[in-house]
């Protein structure tokens, strides 16, 4: 990790930390009482919690029909949603894999945070793909396991299926890729408390030492995830994406879709990360880990993610007309143009236009406009995913089954409460867990630290 | 460190380029070193020791062939052999869809067992405890420790010389 | 289904009858004789033998643990003590009857299962309905089950009838009020009935009436009957507002006939075709079919048969009709001028003067004894309207004291509705007579429930000589009479032997012996022709030919024709579902899509529809703006007075001006799925100075929206077209793409590339030819570049075997729906209401897409039948991830309902959209208890309950919440065929396998067959180059074929 750091960058940990700061400033919030904000905010998470509990037992009891799905529209808000959750469960592991990959050390201040959110993203979004069948205490139908029904077994042709394994796969691997970083923070956690604290973390830590091998091997270990968890991340959205290019309905049949599928995820990964980090290190006073530096960097790729999203957009648009298909070229035209063309206008604004102004470095490095950049960004990655799915449900091949859709209540109690249960866990997360990888920004002080930085200059 | 009443000659550092240099003095001394504790990976401090590189990733490999080849010859093996059936016109062997949960499944195979040998060999798994020698290791503090019970007392004393020489702040006998 | 005394037994519920319980224990009580023979000492001191007592062990055991009301409900149905012989489990038994309410006639088979009524079939040894059906027929056996019957009479029959007979006896002016009846052995007890009391008179009268024409045929030819039409003869079909194809007269054989003629031979050099213009205000189904349109106000009706007489004969023509409608009208005289006696011309006028030169019209062209005979009349409409006019206004005056309604539902479908509700009032003696509670019978003291037509017995004469038997499926549900048994025996008739097991059975078999037996000469012995009638449902006896001469003279009712009104006016037509509104009690029916509007649950008020240049359609008052988002808004309309609020739809095809509803719905005395639903518009109908009704009215003032939005518009379908083109700079354009979008314009080509639909005019056929030809030449290229290895499978299995397909004609449907509800009633498609059809829930599995085409103005119409299409290719077989969809080595798309967890992906990626969803728990049969959604407000939700489930398909499953369906191509038919060769040891003919929706065709649209049977009616269906397969590019592979549509249109016409 040490290897040799221009000396023109910014340092990484300001305010002249010694280890033993780190140590207090990091481990400080989870063995003080939690604030009032604290309290506020996780009593509204719990209120949203609720309501996506109330939402799943209404369309359990009364069926799908409780959603304003058609025989036109299979899918809408809660495929949407799943996409945008898988997407923004992006950001974590790609900071911590491909960011350690390419020995980025800014990443140590935010990874952590980043994986937690990817994890609670993924959670959530995998709520949708079982809530959304219409039969789903048979839900399990869909695992290949031995049975007596021949066996029956799945059908492995299926993009749903593919689904199932790649979000499952990516939920585990980022789950170990978390923990196992987790570990010796937790041994830290550990050796400050007494009693009951102290059994506990030291449960967690799994009796860690720091013993110099053990080090070693997790070093290595942590290398290797990453290695593996790049691929992985790339492959779940482009698996993702088959949901809809595999398919024959014009403007889902796309071959451009897995990469363009990914850049977005990633775009609206970064920016969930944004939001929550900006609140964050406000909350917890971790300004010093959380740095601008870090900020202008995601900053940076948020710009570069959308300016991609962007041309994907515009691509698809030429090849529809390049195509002379004409359902092709109907699909996209009734996507900008039909009755649905408010979410394509929100869609290109918020995910195209507006990230232009992180050319700016001034933009880049202020805290406000990021904040609501990062919000823009998700508003707009949401209506991305629903243009796609409804809009070109909603016109395709036959003009005798075009249709209109609007949600129901039940469903935008669904969307919001799966906010719910994501800063519900987010907020637990911070109180029992260092938000921030202690070991790991105590490995790059010497190099990143600013009292140290200075020195080279 | 398994085996109970053990006493452990120890010196603590506050710096790891200061531990390193101890360290590389007291291979000059030819001192075995029993372990030495620091609160975060500290780079070089592997080759001092004479550690060999981790063949974690040979597990991860054989793991992953194994959740490769599982994947592709099961789907394989439903649609040809188990129960054929047509859907929507492909062949049985459609290879190509059989992709995704085979790279799916080598992942999961290889990361799965990777992890789960890591904590084997280290021999961390939940509720293990371990004695720490001193709770600042994992805060700031760096430590080298040596087996009193391997050592003659003049021995012991060249050691305690050696922490001093090496500027340790502190240096304490515990039996764990 | 407890009121009925046959024991039927359901559950432990009913076992707790007492009746039932004390049957348990007196089965235990009877002493059983002792077996002399057996010498045991035992058994003779048991005094049973082992047999019974084994006998009883079983049913106290049963018995008791049921009588004990054990907390599981017995869902067992309990196997047959003795079968009877014609019954066997499992398979299905079929009965030839008739179907008739009021003036529709139907000649069907019944099939019963397990002695169950479950599905209606034409007959196809009927001469006037040739095997089709109508949509209302295939409804009927839902009647049946109604809940809403009417199950005992208001007093103990023997009771009531004393009361009856007293009153009656007492009474000095007796009216029987009822509907067109063609049974003759109803008219001869009626007879009877009259005969003893004199002072009684029948009113015949029918809720749409040909009362107009009854009456100009009686001055013409002197004949008051309705002459019998030859569509298939006739090469220039002329309507005046006739709705032929849909609800005029006898619609079902008219539409046998006139497809004859409209399908054209893909082979010929030069196809021909009959040429069919339609004068009308509204668009008909049968508008909808026509070559020409030509669009005239309500009002104009009469003026455009003047217009077309006097261009006919040569008499300069008043201006009254608009220029447009009568420099058609003069080039379509011009058209058929020459043609003698290849032309018909019909009119569904209710005035007599305007029948009267419609009459002198036919006479000119020599219609008469080629394309109009009168030898086999028709029977189907008797009603005079002046008569019941007279009726409702003696009734006022209170001059009648006793009132037999039969079947009849004066209070609901009179224009005077109101008047005579109250006037009833002040009748002493008043008996309603029928199936099911109306508005009429609400008014009654007395009411005489009569049974269902499927259990009960008559006869039917539709058309002279040609009878037809309606004989009883199932025994009666419910404590009903026969109406005629009814009438017979208040009048003590001593033909009637009231003691007899079935005694209007052994009335009508006495009739049939005096009357019609002696008719024939094939038969000797009486029991052996009564048997073959029985068998085959029909009886044709010979008529002589009579030669009329018309007397009328023209010109003076030529000057009788009024001259058109002015303003906003309204016509009011009768919909091929609804009737006017005899069918509202039935689900189907109510659920079936209007076939022009495609509206379901109720009517709406037509509201014109225009392009005026720019990128949307213009409609009235720019209502309707956002129909396409389900939205509709809502205007008070008066006329009469009588103002009612209405949604709007916006349609097609209607004069200007002019505006349009339905009659037959409002309902509010009727089975729940009428009740309420819609406006009643029969309060807007008007009367002509001869008493005649007439179905259209002036407005009273123009119709003001009322600012509300009914956010349950019901519609299946918006007015998508393809092809409706207008002039912009001068160059033609799609005007429905242009109007598509939000903001700007739609591309043109968008939808009119698209391989959904061919048509042509019938001398461009060769170009269509072509045009096919090209398009699956260039599909054929796209489908070149694929992986999937369909030569593979077609050799494997496909080419071995069976591989199922199918070939619809689109020139030959009318899109009348009658196979819509036939597959409704096989398969056990659940019927889902009005506002999860306003939410496009519907679960259809075959719908028939409606295209409009050609002038913006005034377009034709595409009906496209459209199901399943069982692609080799199936995209929605790729993704389900659990593979409850798949495919047969037969060809076919099956689908698992128990493996289905409802994704929904096979929906969405399906390219016909012809997967539906089980959205809520429509059929009842989900894990959760008290979800279930209502239909109209029912009691208990519609199918929860044991009576209607009687109609269940036992061959079909019944699919529970939250599982995908979708056609099948009747599988169970298709097997039911497979197992009944082999058990013959014999290979499948062709016919032997038919699906619901080809045998409910009435034109003979719907060809289904193995494509591996080269020399099959499928082979020669698909040897044409107008065949072709929707959306063939994407590789799909489907087995439904259709052929290219084919009109006839004369542009100097419109």
């Amino acid at each position: 990790m040490s290897s040799v750091v221009s000396p023109i960058r910014q340092p990484l940990v300001k305010g002249g930390k010694t280890y033993h700061q780190i140590t207090e400033d990091i481990c400080s919030p989870t063995e003080r009482m939690p604030s009032t904000q604290w309290f506020i905010a996780f009593a509204v998470s719990i209120a949203f919690l609720g309501v996506f509990a109330f939402s799943v037992f209404w369309t359990v009891y009364w069926g799908i029909g409780s959603w304003n799905l058609n025989r036109t529209i299979g899918w809408s808000w809660d495929i949407t949603n799943f996409v945008w959750w898988v997407g923004i469960g992006h950001a974590g592991t790609l900071i911590s894999a491909i960011l350690l990959l390419f020995r980025q050390k800014w990443r140590t201040g935010v990874n952590r945070a980043a994986e937690a959110m990817t994890i609670f993203a993924v959670i959530c979004a995998g709520q949708y793909p079982l809530i959304h069948v219409g039969r789903i205490w048979l839900v399990f139908f869909i695992f290949p396991y031995p049975n007596t029904r021949g066996p029956l077994w799945v059908n492995f042709n299926s993009p749903l299926l593919w689904d199932v394994f790649a979000i499952s796969t990516y939920l585990t691997v980022s789950l170990l890729f978390w923990y196992t970083g987790l570990v010796p923070d937790f041994a830290t956690l550990r050796d400050r408390s007494k009693g009951i604290r102290r059994r506990i973390y030291n449960g967690l830590s799994f009796g860690w030492t720091g013993s110099a091998k053990h080090w070693q091997r997790w070093e290595a270990l942590s290398l290797i995830l990453a290695g593996l968890a790049t691929p992985l991340v790339l492959s779940v959205h482009t698996i993702v994406s088959f949901d809809f290019a595999t398919s024959v309905i014009p403007g889902w049949h796309t071959t451009i879709f897995p990469p363009y599928f990914v850049a977005g995820a990633i775009f609206s990964g970064f920016a969930m990360v944004q939001t929550l980090m900006i609140i964050t290190r406000k909350v917890l006073k971790l300004q010093d880990y959380i740095t601008l530096e870090h900020i202008e960097s995601m900053n940076k790729v948020i710009l570069v993610t959308g300016t991609i999203v962007g041309v994907a957009y515009l691509t698809e648009l030429f090849i529809a007309w390049y195509s002379g298909y004409i359902y092709e070229q109907f699909a996209f035209y009734n996507r900008v143009l039909g009755p649905f063309y408010w979410s394509y206008i929100g869609m290109m604004t918020c995910n195209v236009l507006s990230p232009q102004i992180f050319w700016w470095k001034k933009m880049r490095r202020n805290i406000f406009v990021t904040f609501i950049m990062s919000l823009f960004v998700n508003v707009g990655m949401w209506f991305e995913r629903f243009v796609i799915i409804a809009t070109t449900l909603a016109r395709d091949y036959l003009p005798s089954s075009w249709s209109y859709y609007t949600p129901t209540w039940v469903e935008i109690g669904l969307f919001v409460g799966t906010l719910g249960l994501f800063f519900t866990l987010f907020l637990l997360f911070t109180r029992v867990a260092p938000v921030v990888a202690i070991a790991e920004v105590k490995s790059i002080l010497k190099t990143s630290g600013d009292q140290y930085s200075h020195e080279e200059h | 460190m398994e085996n109970q009443n053990k006493s452990v000659l120890f010196g603590l550092y506050n710096d790891e380029e200061v531990l390193m240099s101890a360290i590389q003095q007291a291979n000059e001394k030819h001192l075995d070193i029993m372990e030495v504790f620091t609160p975060f990976p500290v780079h070089g401090i592997d080759e001092l020791l004479g550690f060999k590189e981790s063949r974690l990733h040979i597990v991860g490999f054989i793991f992953g062939a194994i959740g490769c080849s599982f994947a592709f010859l099961f789907m394989t093996w439903v649609f040809t052999a188990d129960w054929p059936i047509i859907f929507g016109g492909k062949p049985y062997f459609s290879a190509p869809a059989f992709i995704p949960i085979t790279f799916e499944l080598t992942v999961l195979f290889a990361s799965i067992a990777m992890v789960v040998t890591f904590y084997a060999i280290c021999g961390l798994w939940p509720g293990k405890v371990n004695p720490t020698l001193d709770d600042r290791i994992t805060d700031d503090k760096f430590c080298i420790a040596f087996d009193a019970n391997a050592h003659s007392e003049e021995e012991l004393n060249a050691i305690k010389l050696f922490f001093s020489e090496t500027n340790a702040e502190e240096v304490h006998t515990k039996d764990i | 289904m407890k009121n009925n005394n046959k024991e039927v037994w359901i559950g432990h519920n009913d076992l707790n009858s007492p009746e039932l319980q004390e049957m348990a224990k007196q089965e235990f009580a009877n002493n059983i004789p002792v077996v002399d023979t057996m010498a045991d000492e035992q058994v003779m001191e048991s005094s049973t033998n082992r047999r019974d007592f084994l006998k009883y062990l079983g049913f106290g055991l049963g018995a008791a643990t049921v009588a004990a009301s054990c907390e599981i409900p017995v869902k067992r149905a309990i196997p047959y003590v003795v079968k009877p012989d014609e019954i066997v489990p499992g398979v299905a038994t079929y009965y030839a009857s008739s179907f008739v309410k009021g003036g529709d006639y139907t000649s069907i088979l019944v099939k019963t299962r397990e002695g169950r009524p479950i599905k209606i079939e034409g007959n196809s040894l009927s001469p006037v309905t040739h095997g089709g059906t109508t949509a209302r027929a295939q409804a009927a056996v839902l009647d049946l089950y109604n809940v809403n019957r009417l199950q005992n009479p208001t007093k103990d029959w023997a009771e009531m009838d004393t009361e009856i007979k007293d009153a009656l006896a007492s009474a000095n002016n007796i009216r029987i009020i009822t509907n067109t009846n063609m049974s003759p052995t109803a008219q001869k007890a009626m007879g009877e009935f009259l005969a003893a009391y004199p002072k009684a008179q029948v009113v015949t009268y029918d809720a749409v009436s040909a009362s107009g024409m009854l009456e100009a045929n009686e001055v013409s030819f002197g004949l008051p009957t309705i002459p019998n039409y030859h569509f298939d003869k006739a090469d220039n079909i002329i309507s005046f507002g006739a709705d032929f194809l849909g609800t005029w007269i006898s619609a079902g054989e008219y539409a046998h006939g006139y497809a004859k003629n409209r399908k054209v031979d893909p082979k010929a050099e030069n196809p021909t075709m009959s040429h069919h213009t339609q004068v009308e205000s509204y668009m008909s189904l049968t508008g909808s079919n026509a070559d020409n349109r030509i669009m005239v106000r309500p009002s104009e009706q009469g003026a455009a048969i003047k217009a077309f007489y006097n261009a006919l004969v040569g008499n300069n023509m008043g201006s009254e009709l608009n220029e447009k409608a009568s420099n058609a009208l003069k080039a379509l005289a011009d058209k058929v001028k020459g043609a003698n006696g290849k032309t018909l011309v019909v009119s569904g006028s209710n005035n007599v003067a305007e029948q009267v030169v419609v009459n002198a019209i036919n006479e000119y062209l020599g219609s008469y004894g080629s394309t109009i005979t009168f030898d086999r009349t028709s029977n189907q409409r008797q009603g005079l309207d002046k008569p019941m006019a007279k009726l409702v206004s003696d009734l006022k005056g209170g001059k009648v004291d006793a009132v037999f309604v039969m079947d009849a539902n004066p209070a609901y479908d009179l224009p005077e509705a109101a008047d005579f509700a109250e006037a009833m009032a002040k009748v002493k003696t008043s008996v309603f007579i029928s199936t099911v509670p109306n508005e009429t019978g609400a008014l009654c003291k007395y009411v005489a429930p009569a049974p269902h037509f499927l259990e009960a017995w008559g006869d039917v004469e539709p058309k002279a000589g040609m009878y037809s038997i309606i004989q009883p499926t199932i025994a009666p549900l419910f404590n009903t009479r026969q109406a005629e048994e009814s009438l017979l025996v208040w009048a003590d008739s001593s033909n009637l032997n009231a003691e007899a097991d079935q005694p209007y059975f052994e009335y009508l078999k006495a009739n049939w012996e005096a009357n019609m037996f002696p008719k024939q000469n094939n038969f000797l012995s009486f029991q052996t022709f009564w048997d073959k009638t029985l068998h085959d449902g029909v009886f044709t006896a010979p008529v002589a030919a009579s030669n009329v001469r018309n007397a009328a003279d023209v010109n003076t009712y030529l000057a009788q024709i009024a001259k058109p009104g002015q303003g906003e006016e309204i016509v009011l037509f009768e919909t091929v579902a609804m009737g006017a509104g005899q069918y509202a009690e039935n689900p189907w029916l109510q659920e079936l899509p209007d076939p022009v509007t495609r509206t379901t649950w109720g009517n709406y008020f037509g509201i014109p529809i225009t392009w005026e240049g720019g990128n949307s359609m213009v409609t009235y008052q720019n209502l309707n703006q956002e129909e396409y988002k389900g939205k509709a808004d809502v205007v008070e309309v008066s006329v009469n007075g009588k103002a009612q609020d209405i949604t709007c739809i916006a349609s097609f095809g209607l004069a200007a001006n002019t505006f349009s509803a339905a009659l037959g719905f409002g309902r509010m005395e009727v089975g729940f799925a009428g009740k309420g639903v819609g406006t009643n518009s029969m309060a807007w109908l008007s009367r002509d100075n001869d008493g005649n009704v007439q179905y259209f009215n002036i407005l009273d003032a123009e119709p003001k929206p009322t600012g509300e939005i009914d956010y349950e518009f019901p519609c299946v379908q918006y007015h998508h077209t393809f092809g409706i083109t207008g002039q912009e700079d001068g160059k033609e354009i799609n005007v429905d793409e242009k109007t598509l979008m939000a903001i700007g314009e739609g591309f043109q080509g968008g939808l009119t590339e698209r391989s959904i639909i061919y048509q042509a005019n019938l001398n461009e056929v060769n170009d269509l030819k072509a045009k096919i030809a090209e398009k699956r030449e260039f599909a054929k290229h796209l489908n070149d570049a694929t992986l999937y290895p369909y030569e593979e499978y077609q050799e494997k299995f496909y080419s071995q075997g069976h591989h199922w397909g199918m070939a619809i004609d689109l020139n030959a449907c009318i899109g009348c729906g009658a196979c819509q509800v036939a597959c409704v009633a096989e398969n056990n498609v659940p019927v889902v209401g009005k506002t999860e059809v306003s939410r496009h829930h519907e679960m259809t599995w075959l719908r028939i897409d409606r295209y409009f085409f050609g002038d913006h103005e005034n377009p034709n119409t595409v009906y496209q039948p459209m199901m399943c299409q069982h692609c080799d290719n199936a995209p929605c077989e790729n993704v389900c991830p659990v593979g409850a969809t798949n495919h047969s080595s037969e060809g076919l798309n099956q689908m698992t309902y128990n493996r289905c967890i409802g994704t929904r992906y096979c929906a969405n990626n399906c390219p016909f959209k012809v997967r539906r969803l089980n959205w809520y728990d429509y059929t009842t049969a989900d894990l959760f208890g008290g979800n279930e959604v209502y239909v109209n407000g029912e009691e208990i939700p519609f199918g929860a309950d044991n009576l209607t489930r009687m109609v269940l398909n036992p061959d079909v499953t019944v699919r529970s919440r939250g599982v995908i369906e979708k056609c099948s191509f009747c599988v169970q038919r298709i097997q039911e065929g497979k197992l009944t060769a082999k058990k013959e040891g014999r290979s499948l003919r062709e016919g032997d396998i038919k699906p619901a929706c080809q045998t409910a065709c009435v034109t003979g649209a719907i060809t289904f067959g193995d494509f591996n049977n080269e020399n099959g009616a499928l082979a020669k269906a698909l040897d044409s180059e107008l065949n072709y397969l929707v959306l063939e590019e994407t590789n799909v592979q489907s087995s439904v074929h259709y052929s290219a549509k084919i009109i006839n249109r004369d542009e100097a016409i419109s």
